[in-house]
């Protein structure tokens, strides 16, 4: 295999940054590039040098032979001191003596062509990496260790034995196999059906952990929901991001909130308008409320309910939102009471100096995950959440045409249908779309 | 031994079992000449174990050999003497039909028709050698000194290559009903560096009818009326339920005695060295491994009209005579029995199916074709499928045509053929519905729409037959439109029969196909909603009905299918590489460089070849299209 190189640390400044190298030729450019005598699974101490000799760093180098490695192949790991200029420099030396930048995924890539890890494990690095908050990373790290292949192993294996049953009672009509009655049949798959809900439910439940819960910010133009987007966002500033790419254009910002990812979206208003282009804005708000796991309602405490004000407590669903009275720091002229009658969450607080914020937090905490039992979120790549999915609703199927009295025939057909999902999802089965799926995020045939 | 020049032919068929009937047969009527090697001109068509002929996936691959033109179906018609349709509860996609034949009957039929085939010639003499020129088979020798010069030859030597027959302690050298054996030709094909396999399968005791107290057994009749294999005799009649069948069960006496002289078994004394299947167990065995038991059911078959020969089905045993009298004599109804044929174990040689291409072509010889139970099969039924397609194929490539390969999606045959020369088989292989990954579409009723175009094509359905065919198809489709097209109006009578059913009554009108699909109604229940329905012949209504009923679960099945073949139209070139490809494990690179399969699909299904090893040969091949885009952009360029 040709040898690529590249650096396994994000770009800019850092404490250490680390390089790799994997392929037949690892160990011959780190041995240019370096001067410590490398030798296999030791941390080396040397100097790494440039063409002239001159010396670059003083670097810790671990050299792995194959198979015994990541990848499979001879793989050299190089920790450099975090400069970006240094970095640079060394990866362009490993490049002049004959690797070549690795793409996106081929570390994992070339790991799983040898054998390294399977398909639910190659798919669980790659979410590992791109995890975003550290209850996804976790979800993602159950991938890796193997648990959803089990789980999905467990409900594959439950199917297989109703499907068994089913067999040998059409393949043997005359030995004294014994009937399959509806009602053991029935039961089955009602077991197979909450195994593999449960999945689907924890599936959905990782999945909002990794794309997080959308929070949308409503109220009058002068209620503070800028404020407010900045009084959350500067609560933990290390970890704003943008949503880059998006088409939802109301998102401004994502904040993460004791390990899980909220989004926080802000709202163009739900008036009425015949301006065509604000109407644009007003429908995309309004789909966005519809979404969003919390509504937060703002009101200026400091006056009186405004007619939009009336409105939007009228149209709200209830459930979802919380009315936020923000201003609590001026004298109060709205209505509270009538507030606090009509919505089932109430928070005060002011934006402007951060009273009622903690309080606010814990309320949006508590309706867009309190449902989920987070820590048995699995987080799974779009594919695997697909073949769950389709699992799941076959063997809805399956039960009930075993309700409506279809034959055993065609209910075979439809748990051969979960069964196959399943095989997909763990990469039992395989068809062509699958792989191409899995490696398109790969970097598969440079 | 002084060899003569015996004759010329196109194809030589050693064996003249289901599997050399078929071949041979189709072979003759493709215009080839033909000759037909049998040891004993008295044992064409001969059933060794049970009288009866489908059962359970076994009776679609007879409707499916006779929808591609053989002649297993049609002549299981003229001599059956009961016939059931067993799994009628279970849905139409596992209705298999088992038929009990007249075995002598059937055996005179077959070599009749043998007799009466034009190009063909049948011949009692064993084959113990063949000659192989360049990799080319070009002739085969007889025992007694005949060399019969030939382009192509099948292999259907059933059970008989080195046969032996093992009773208690006696182990005797003989093919099946005291038959000579076959022998010289194993070590001619283990010379040519074919690997060969040893399988055993056993049959039960037959027994005099009158010494059988039938008052103590539950009687089993036929199906009134009894349903055809061949698609000709399709509502006609075509012959009646002529005996009873019966049940009998074994007991705790029955297995203690068993149990007590299990010792005394070939099989756990390691007499016996051959691979028995699993699902067609001996009775001790079955004694043996389901202690908890109290009872295993038993058949009675009649062996034919003119004889007092009856069968024991499911107590096949291989324990000394002496034992499988006393364990039959504690079983009611079976107390002062007398055995005619004493239960034996049969070991034989067959051959790795691995060794055969999907057209049943030995890779390793060309225009050397083997079928039946000699690739590793078990039962009459596969064995004609495989003589059929063996027939075929050798018959056109003597025409320097393509061969036919039926795939999993298509049939029965398909699935058994592609289950043996991919996956290869331990034991002997036996057709099961659960074998199907497409059950729905592969169903006995419809085995004509599938495959008699194909037959057609191939030259074994005549014009007639199709023409036939056609205009069943067509009444078939008219009247799936008309339902469809025709709404059901809400009417007291109609309501009345949908509460009786069980199912909701109308309140609006809804068309007949919609009404058809509920399952506790079916088309004779449309007939009230239904006043201008046609009068159509019973096999065009239970099509239509299946047609609808299970329209949706179809419609999957045929997406399942598309998909499927997908798989298989990935070819893998014929010059890859596998030893050199990175990335695929050892064990994967060793089975595909033997084995080379022809496509992704059948690689797939390669035991060693795990879903990893596919999706590094799905990247291969695409990285490969994408290097050959890359040529071909560079020629433009």
């Amino acid at each position: 295999m040709e040898t690529i190189v590249a650096l396994m640390t994000p770009p800019g400044r850092s404490a250490t940054a680390m390089l790799r190298l994997s392929g037949d030729r690892a160990k011959e450019i780190a041995e240019k590039i370096f001067t410590g005598n490398l030798q296999d699974r030791k941390a080396v101490l040397g100097f790494v040098v440039n063409e002239k000799d001159e010396k670059l760093d003083h670097s810790l180098v671990t050299y792995f032979a194959g198979p015994a490695s990541y990848t499979g192949e001879d793989v050299v790991e190089i920790s450099l001191h975090g400069s970006p200029v240094l970095a640079q420099e060394v990866c362009r030396l490993c490049l002049s003596h004959g690797a070549r930048m690795a793409g996106r995924g081929e570390f994992t890539r070339r790991a799983f062509l040898a054998g390294k890890l399977d398909m639910t494990a190659a798919e669980g690095v790659m979410e590992l990496i791109d995890s975003r908050s550290p209850a996804e990373m976790r979800a993602a790290a159950a991938h890796l260790c193997g648990t959803v292949y089990r789980e999905m192993r467990q409900v594959r294996e439950s199917l297989l034995s109703i499907t068994a049953r089913l067999y040998a009672y059409v393949d043997y009509p005359d030995d004294d196999i014994g009937d399959y009655p509806l009602d053991e049949l029935l039961q089955d798959l009602i077991q197979a059906q909450e195994q593999a809900q449960d999945l689907w439910r924890r599936a959905q439940t990782g999945q909002q952990v990794r794309d997080g819960a959308d929070v949308c910010l409503c109220g009058a133009v002068n209620a503070g929901k800028s404020s407010l987007m900045n009084r959350l966002s500067q609560a933990d500033r290390s970890i704003v991001t943008d949503i880059p790419g998006t088409t939802r254009d109301v998102v401004t910002q994502s904040i993460v909130l004791d390990d899980l990812r909220v989004n926080l979206l802000d709202t163009a208003g739900l008036r009425q308008t015949d301006d065509p282009v604000e109407r644009i804005g007003v429908e995309r708000s309004r789909k966005a409320v519809e979404q969003a796991a919390v509504i937060l309602c703002l009101f200026d405490a400091s006056r009186p309910l405004s007619q939009e004000d009336t409105d939007l407590i009228t149209s709200v669903d209830k459930n979802r939102a919380v009315a936020v009275i923000n201003k609590t720091d001026l004298d109060e002229q709205i209505n509270k009471e009538y507030i606090q009658g009509t919505f089932k969450h109430f928070v005060e607080i002011s934006a402007k100096t951060g009273q009622g914020i903690d309080a606010l937090k814990e309320k949006i905490k508590d309706l867009a995950f309190g449902g989920a039992v987070i820590d048995e979120g699995l987080i799974f790549s779009l594919r695997q959440a697909d073949c769950i999915k389709q699992m799941a609703q076959a063997i809805a199927e399956a039960r009930q045409a075993a309700e409506a009295g279809v034959t055993y025939d065609a209910v075979g057909v439809l748990i051969d249908a979960a069964v196959s999902a399943a095989g997909e999802m763990t990469g039992e089965s395989l068809t062509e779309d699958t792989v191409h799926a899995i490696f398109d995020r790969f970097c598969v045939g440079k | 031994m002084q060899l003569y020049e015996a004759g010329q032919f196109d194809i030589a068929v050693i064996g003249a079992g289901h599997a050399g009937i078929e071949a041979g047969i189709a072979a003759a009527r493709l215009g080839k000449k033909t000759i037909v090697f049998t040891i004993n001109l008295d044992a064409v068509g001969n059933m060794p174990c049970n009288p009866s002929i489908g059962g359970t996936a076994k009776g679609h691959l007879v409707r499916e050999i006779d929808a591609l033109g053989g002649v297993m179906g049609r002549v299981a018609d003229e001599c059956f003497i009961q016939s059931r349709m067993l799994n009628r509860g279970k849905g139409p996609a596992v209705y298999s039909l088992r038929a009990q034949i007249d075995r002598s009957a059937y055996r005179l039929r077959m070599k009749e028709i043998l007799e009466t085939t034009p190009n063909l010639t049948l011949r009692q003499g064993e084959v113990v050698d063949i000659e192989v020129v360049d990799g080319k088979i070009c002739a085969v020798i007889t025992r007694t000194g005949g060399r019969y010069a030939v382009k192509a030859a099948i292999l259907a030597t059933g059970t008989f290559l080195d046969a032996r027959i093992i009773i208690g302690e006696t182990v005797i050298a003989s093919g099946p009903d005291g038959m000579q054996p076959a022998v010289g030709l194993e070590q001619k094909l283990k010379e040519l560096g074919v690997s060969m396999r040893r399988f055993k399968t056993g049959t039960p005791s037959r027994v005099h009818a009158d010494s059988i107290d039938y008052s103590q057994l539950e009687p089993q009749p036929g199906d009134e009326p009894p349903e055809p294999f061949s698609f000709d005799n399709e509502d006609t009649e075509f012959g009646c339920n002529k005996v009873l069948c019966h049940l009998a069960y074994t007991n705790e006496t029955t297995h203690q005695v068993i149990l007590d002289n299990l010792h005394l078994s070939p099989l756990f004394s390691g007499v016996i060295e051959g691979v028995g299947p699993r699902y067609c167990p001996s009775i001790e065995d079955k004694v043996n491994r389901f202690r908890d038991k109290s009872r295993h059911p038993l058949f009675i078959e009649p062996m034919g009209e003119n004889t007092k020969e009856v069968y024991l089905q499911g107590m096949s045993s291989s324990l000394p005579e002496w034992v499988q009298l006393k364990f039959l004599r504690t079983i009611k109804g079976l107390e002062q029995v007398e055995v005619m044929r004493s239960a034996y174990a049969i070991e034989y040689d067959c051959v790795n199916p691995l060794e055969l291409f999907s057209s049943l072509e030995f890779r390793k010889i060309e225009g050397l074709y083997g079928a039946g139970q000699f690739n590793g099969s078990s039962g009459y039924e596969e064995a004609a499928a495989q003589g059929l397609m063996a027939g075929i194929n050798a018959a056109r490539k003597i025409d320097g045509k393509e061969p036919i390969v039926l795939d999993r999606g298509s049939s029965y045959i398909g699935t058994l053929i592609d289950d043996l020369v991919t996956k290869g088989t331990n034991e002997p292989y036996r057709m099961m519905t659960s074998r199907s990954e497409y059950r729905l579409i592969l169903r006995q009723d419809n085995a004509d729409a599938r495959l008699m175009p194909l037959g057609h094509e191939i030259g074994l359905v005549d014009e007639d037959r199709f023409a036939a065919f056609e205009h069943k198809q067509n009444l078939m489709m008219q009247e799936i439109e008309r339902l469809r097209r025709t709404t059901a109006a809400p009417s007291e009578a109609g309501n009345a029969m949908l509460e009786v059913k069980g199912s909701t009554p109308l309140q609006t009108g809804i068309k007949l196909a919609e009404l058809l699909k509920r399952p506790q109604v079916c088309y004779q229940d449309l007939a009230v909603f239904d006043e201008d329905a046609p009068s159509l012949p019973r096999s065009i209504i239970e099509r239509v009905q299946t047609e609808l009923k299970y329209e949706g679960y179809i419609k999957r099945q045929l997406a399942q299918i598309k998909e499927f073949r997908r798989m298989e139209a990935m070819v893998l070139p014929k010059d890859m590489d596998y030893m050199a490809l990175e990335g695929l494990r050892m064990e994967a690179r060793q089975k595909l460089s033997a084995q080379r399969p022809d496509n992704l699909g059948q690689a797939s299904r390669i035991s060693g070849v795990s879903p990893a090893d596919i999706s590094v040969l799905i990247i291969e091949l695409s990285s490969r299209k994408k290097e050959k885009s890359h040529d071909d952009n560079a020629t433009v360029c």
